[in-house]
Formats: C-alpha cells, sequence, structure tokens
C-alpha cells in the first residue's frame, strides 16, 4: 500500500502527530512571548535545546542509578545502554511512566529558570539589542554543547530509551506514545488559554502595547518579562523533554536558529497573539513541510529538496507580512463573561 | 614562527570583521534594526569568487570587485523589494528581524540550492572550500597573501569613505540623512535614494570579504551564520551606529578571539579552540552591560553617530 510515496499511512500520521504536537506546543511558548507580551524572544530555540538536553543527558544515567546496571562511559556507550534500559523499561512500567514524568518536569524547571536568566539582560536592553542577545545566546548553547560531549554525546548525540516499551510494539505502542505527548500539548494549551485570560494575560498585553502606561499604573515591567519568559521557557522545555522522548535520539546540532525563525512563522500564519493561532499555523507548517518533502519523489532535481524547504519558509512568510500581516486567527479583544449582563453588553 | 603565524592570523581575521561590521553599519543606520541577512553576503561574495574560480580558473582576488557589485545588488533588491516597503507599513522593529529572517533564509536556500546543483552538474566540491593562495615576498619578507589583500581592501575602503563622506555632496547628503532623515528632507536630499545607496553598500562591502575568506577560511553556504555572533560582537562592542566603531570592534573582538584563544588552550588551562567563539559573545554581553552603545560612543565628536534620545 503506498500513497503519494508513504508506504505506511499510519506510520506517516503518527509522524506528523508527533511533530504537531511539538511545534504547537513551541508556538504556544512563542505566541506568549510574542504575541502577548511583545518580548522578542529570538532565541526561542535555546529553550528547546535545553530541555532537549537535560533529557538526553539525564535519562540514561538516571535509569542506571535506579535499575543497578553499570553505564559506562556515556559518550561511547549511550547507543547500547539505550537498548538494555529500554528492555529494563519493559518490565518496569512504574519506573518508565515515573522517570518520564520526572524528566518532563525537571527539564521544564531548567528550561523555565534560564528563561528568567534570560531575562535579566532585558532589564537594561531595548528591543533590538534584546533580540540580538537571546538570538545569540541561543547559538552559543548549540555551539558549545556540540562541541562538549559528556553533556549530550557531542557530534554524535545522545540516545534517550523508549519509555513505552512496556506497552509493546508496533501501532498500539505508537498510539500511547501520541495519547503522551497529546497530554502535554493540551495541558500547555488549556495553562495558555487560562494565563491569557487571568488579570496577568491582560497585564502581558498592556507590557506589549504601553510599558510606560504599564509603569504609571504600578505594574513592574521586569517581573512581567521575568514571569512570563519563565511560563513560556517552561513550556518550550517541555516540548524539548517531549521531543527528545519521541525522537529517542538529542542532538545539540540541531538546536539551529532556523528554528525558531520557524515558530515565529507558525505565529504569523496562525494569528499573533491568539490563542488558537499557533494550533492552526503548526498545522499549516507541517502540512506544507511534508508537501515539499514529498515532492523529492515526483520531481527529479539535481538537488537537495530539503534546501527549497527553507526558501519557501521564507517566502511564504515575506508573503503574509505583505498580504496578511494578522495572519488567518486575527487577534480579538478577549472576553470574560462572568455574568449574562456583561456578555450582553460585549454583543 | 608560530608567533608570526599568530599575527598574521590575527591580523587577517580582524580586517575581515571591520569590513562586514561596517558593513551592518551601514544597514543599521538606515532602518535602524540589525540585519540577520548580513552574514549571507560573505557566502555570496565568497561563491562569485570561487565560481569564477573553477569555471574560468580566475584569481580569486581578481573578482571582489565582481563580489561587491553582485552581493551589493542583492542586499539593494531585498531593501527597495522588502524592507523599503514595510517599514513604510509601520512594521515594528521584532517584525523588521523576522522579515530579515525570512529574507537570510532565502538567500541561503538559493545557495545551497546553487551549490548542489554546481557540485552534481561539474562534479567539483562546493561545499567546504578552501583555495590557498600561498605567500608573497616583499622586501625579504613572506606576507601571507590573504594578509596583505584584507590591508590592502581595508585601507581602499576606509580611505575612499573617508573622502567621499566629507569631500562630495553624496557623501555630506548621506551623512545628513543618516544624523537626522527629517532635517535632510527639508533640505531637499532624497531620502530614499540615500538609504538604497546605503543598503547596496552594505551588502557590497560585506559581499567583498568573501573571495579573502575564501582564501583563509573553509567556506560553505552556512558561513553566515558562523560569522554573524561576531559580526553583531564586533559592531555592539565598537558601537553599532558609527563608522569609526566598526573599526574599533572589529580589531578589538577579532585580536580578543584569536589570541585569546591562543592563550586560554596554551597549558595551563588548555581549552579545546572549538570554543574560541565564547570570546565574542562575553564580549559582546559585557558591552551591553558597561556601555551599550559601545566604545565609540565614548569618543564624541569623532564619529558620525545620530543623536539618539
Amino acid at each position: 500500500m503506498s500513497i503519494l510515496g508513504i508506504a505506511d499511512p499510519l506510520r506517516f500520521i503518527f509522524d506528523i502527530g508527533g511533530f504537531f504536537i511539538i511545534y504547537s506546543m513551541l508556538s504556544i511558548s512563542m505566541n506568549l512571548d510574542y504575541g502577548f507580551a511583545g518580548i522578542p524572544n529570538l532565541g526561542k530555540v535555546m529553550y528547546f535545546a535545553v530541555g532537549a538536553i537535560v533529557t538526553g543527558s539525564l535519562s540514561l544515567r538516571i535509569i542506571s542509578e535506579i535499575s543497578g546496571i553499570p553505564l559506562g562511559d556515556f559518550v561511547t556507550q549511550n547507543i547500547s545502554y539505550s537498548i538494555t534500559a529500554g528492555n529494563w523499561l519493559s518490565h518496569h512500567p512504574i519506573e518508565a511512566v515515573g522517570i518520564s514524568l520526572s524528566l518532563i518536569g525537571l527539564s521544564s524547571l531548567i528550561s523555565g529558570f534560564v528563561g528568567i536568566l534570560s531575562s535579566l539582560p532585558a532589564i537594561r536592553l531595548k528591543e533590538t539589542y534584546l533580540a540580538i542577545t537571546l538570538l545569540v545566546s541561543g547559538e552559543l548553547v548549540r555551539v558549545i554543547s556540540s562541541y562538549y560531549a559528556p553533556l549530550v554525546g557531542g557530534t554524535v548525540g545522545a540516545h534517550v530509551p523508549d519509555f513505552f516499551s512496556w506497552v509493546g510494539v508496533g501501532r498500539i505502542h505508537d498510539l500511547f506514545l501520541l495519547a503522551y505527548l497529546a497530554a502535554f500539548m493540551v495541558a500547555s494549551y488549556i495553562a495558555s488559554r487560562l494565563l491569557v485570560m487571568s488579570p496577568f494575560g491582560r497585564i502581558m498585553r498592556a507590557h506589549r502595547d504601553n510599558e510606560e502606561a504599564l509603569m504609571s499604573l504600578g505594574k513592574d515591567p521586569v517581573y512581567v518579562r521575568g514571569s512570563t519568559l519563565f511560563v513560556s521557557s517552561a513550556i518550550a522545555g517541555a516540548a524539548g523533554s517531549l521531543y527528545a522522548i519521541y525522537s529517542g535520539n538529542v542532538n545539540a546540532g540541531d538546536f539551529v536558529p532556523d528554528k525558531t525563525f520557524i515558530l515565529s512563522l507558525i505565529i504569523v500564519i496562525g494569528g499573533m497573539a491568539n490563542v488558537n493561532g499557533p494550533l492552526v499555523g503548526s498545522l499549516i507548517y507541517i502540512v506544507i513541510d511534508r508537501v515539499v518533502r514529498q515532492a523529492k519523489f515526483f520531481l527529479n532535481v539535481p538537488f537537495d529538496v530539503n534546501y527549497l524547504s527553507i526558501g519557501i519558509m521564507g517566502v511564504i512568510l515575506l508573503l503574509f507580512f505583505f498580504f496578511r500581516p494578522k495572519g488567518i486567527l486575527p487577534e480579538k479583544p478577549i472576553v470574560i463573561a462572568r455574568n449574562k449582563k456583561l456578555k450582553n453588553v460585549s454583543e | 614562527m608560530p608567533l608570526a603565524n599568530l599575527l598574521t592570523n590575527a591580523f587577517t581575521y580582524s580586517n575581515m570583521l571591520v569590513l562586514m561590521a561596517l558593513g551592518l553599519t551601514f544597514s543599521y543606520i538606515t532602518l535602524k534594526v540589525p540585519n540577520f541577512a548580513q552574514g549571507d553576503f560573505i557566502a555570496v561574495g565568497a561563491y562569485v569568487a570561487y565560481t569564477s574560480y573553477v569555471l574560468w580558473d580566475i584569481h580569486p582576488y581578481l573578482t571582489i570587485p565582481l563580489s561587491f557589485h553582485v552581493s551589493g545588488a542583492i542586499s539593494l533588491l531585498m531593501f527597495l523589494f522588502v524592507f523599503s516597503p514595510l517599514s513604510k507599513r509601520g512594521f515594528k522593529l521584532t517584525e523588521l528581524m523576522i522579515a530579515y529572517f525570512a529574507a537570510e533564509m532565502i538567500i541561503r536556500s538559493a545557495l545551497l540550492i546553487y551549490t548542489d546543483y554546481m557540485q552534481s552538474s561539474l562534479s567539483k566540491y562546493f561545499s567546504n572550500i578552501l583555495i590557498p593562495v600561498g605567500q608573497v615576498e616583499i622586501g625579504g619578507y613572506e606576507i601571507s597573501s590573504p594578509l596583505l589583500a584584507s590591508f590592502i581592501l581595508l585601507l581602499t575602503i576606509l580611505v575612499s569613505f573617508l573622502i567621499i563622506l566629507k569631500y562630495t555632496k553624496l557623501g555630506i547628503a548621506l551623512r545628513a540623512v543618516i544624523q537626522n532623515p527629517e532635517l535632510g528632507r527639508v533640505y531637499g536630499v532624497n531620502v530614499e535614494k540615500m538609504y538604497a545607496i546605503s543598503w547596496f553598500l552594505a551588502g557590497g562591502i560585506t559581499g567583498m570579504t568573501g573571495p579573502v575568506i575564501l582564501t583563509f577560511f573553509p567556506t560553505d553556504p552556512n558561513i553566515g551564520w558562523t560569522f554573524l555572533i561576531r559580526i553583531f560582537a564586533a559592531s555592539i562592542v565598537g558601537g553599532i551606529d558609527s563608522m569609526l566603531g566598526a573599526v574599533i570592534g572589529g580589531y578589538f573582538v577579532g585580536m580578543s578571539e584569536v589570541l585569546g584563544i591562543y592563550v586560554l588552550s596554551q597549558p595551563p588551562i588548555g581549552l579545546q579552540p572549538v570554543y574560541r567563539v565564547v570570546i565574542p559573545f562575553v564580549l559582546m554581553i559585557a558591552a551591553l552591560l558597561i556601555m551599550p552603545r559601545g566604545i565609540a560612543s565614548k569618543l564624541e565628536g569623532i564619529s558620525f553617530r545620530r543623536e539618539r534620545k
């Protein structure tokens, strides 16, 4: 069975589903920073990388501590040990879920603190300088972690064991993994929705629209930036950890600034400062990306089609900027109707 | 002699950084947003030189004027068709930065496709390329060609800019527009035209470094990102909106990186040379915290800065 060069349609849906979930979480995080609070976070990939690196470097070490099976040298042994660990996890479902949950929690916490840390230069820096600092910090994290082998295996990368080997193999396993990922995405979507509708969400938008007015009302912009970055980075860190668990491999070299750009593209397509924007944007991005990748089975061109994809994304973003700068779902005033009278007034 | 080699490296590298930072300054002073595509002009310039070298066996340094015009033209087209319309529509700084990012990806994608295509059709390497040019003998001393080329290039650019900016009508108009666009407009200067010239120079000057980089540093289409951190660091340390700042910053960052990593990789510390990118980063952060407007802002009255609130 083969549709459009896809050997196994279910497998294809599983692939798309996983990436959709991870990109949605990352763009929800980007939307909180950039869409709602107006922080030019061009280093978003850094928090994603931090989450993935924490999970990639700790998963096998923690399993080795708990199971008592010696790991040996992490850099050379992590590939073979990830299979050993997978086998051990297949007999210990409770440990598997516990370890994966604590890894995700830890990753998102560490990433959140990196977020607070990176809001510190923002105390003094203006928009452009802050964006440059964040962008360059992201590159620095990538360069250092891809050279420093004991962290996540250097340029070769580190493997993460299969935390769902106890479910079985094949489709039921994939379904379980996808459901696990989806639960985190739904949680972060609800969290972002609640945050945006809360009084703090109002302060975030005020911070974006007019910082001086915010200060005149006795709110501290430094505090707003710090808390926003903590929440958004925690979501991005969880996404990084889920990515490591989902793909089973962390390679620090993957966290290039292009990823941040893709996230900006997603929220520009979906609609900036609209809670549903990231979901719509991610879906459209993933469909376009997969279509371009499938195109290589039909087009006979003397170059790698993936290179074309980079350029197409750039063109799409510029087209949106020119013809639909507010995205597919434009920002709407948020109406919090506590009682019917207020709702009637707003209508 | 290792010391001579080290100094040769440090000076060649710093000269290149000065030119790149000068390019960034020229695009920054127009829309007040740092251009992420700046690094890609190096790759454009380098591939112009490499293509002529492979196809017609032309020495890379002879294609410097061509590299200047090709990358300048790309920069100008970007300004005329993307950034100028966007800024007129009232796009804010961050949105412009994202648009720069998009333009950078389009250029890089085109370069990657071009190199892939050339590599498969000519069956010659188009990635990770380096053309060794050896040394020239001047007065009994062996001097590396990239060093000499970079010095000549830098001096030519600096001297011609000093003359143009000080003594020609065009230069005075350009300075006026940079310092105060509104007043320039009142005096009948075509601000839009001056901005376009500035963007052409921004792309051109950075693109010129491509052929020299090609003989000095392994080049591939992603080289823009390798240098972007250094360009930003040099510009910010020196002062992003000043030409003098580009010279100071380029030398400061270039020298600190090459000499600094040499010292740090020696026995007492023994750091691996791959971590050299940390040096410009640390310098940049320090500059942002101590003097965000750069060293040049401390040297009042020398640079052509635009006064800001």
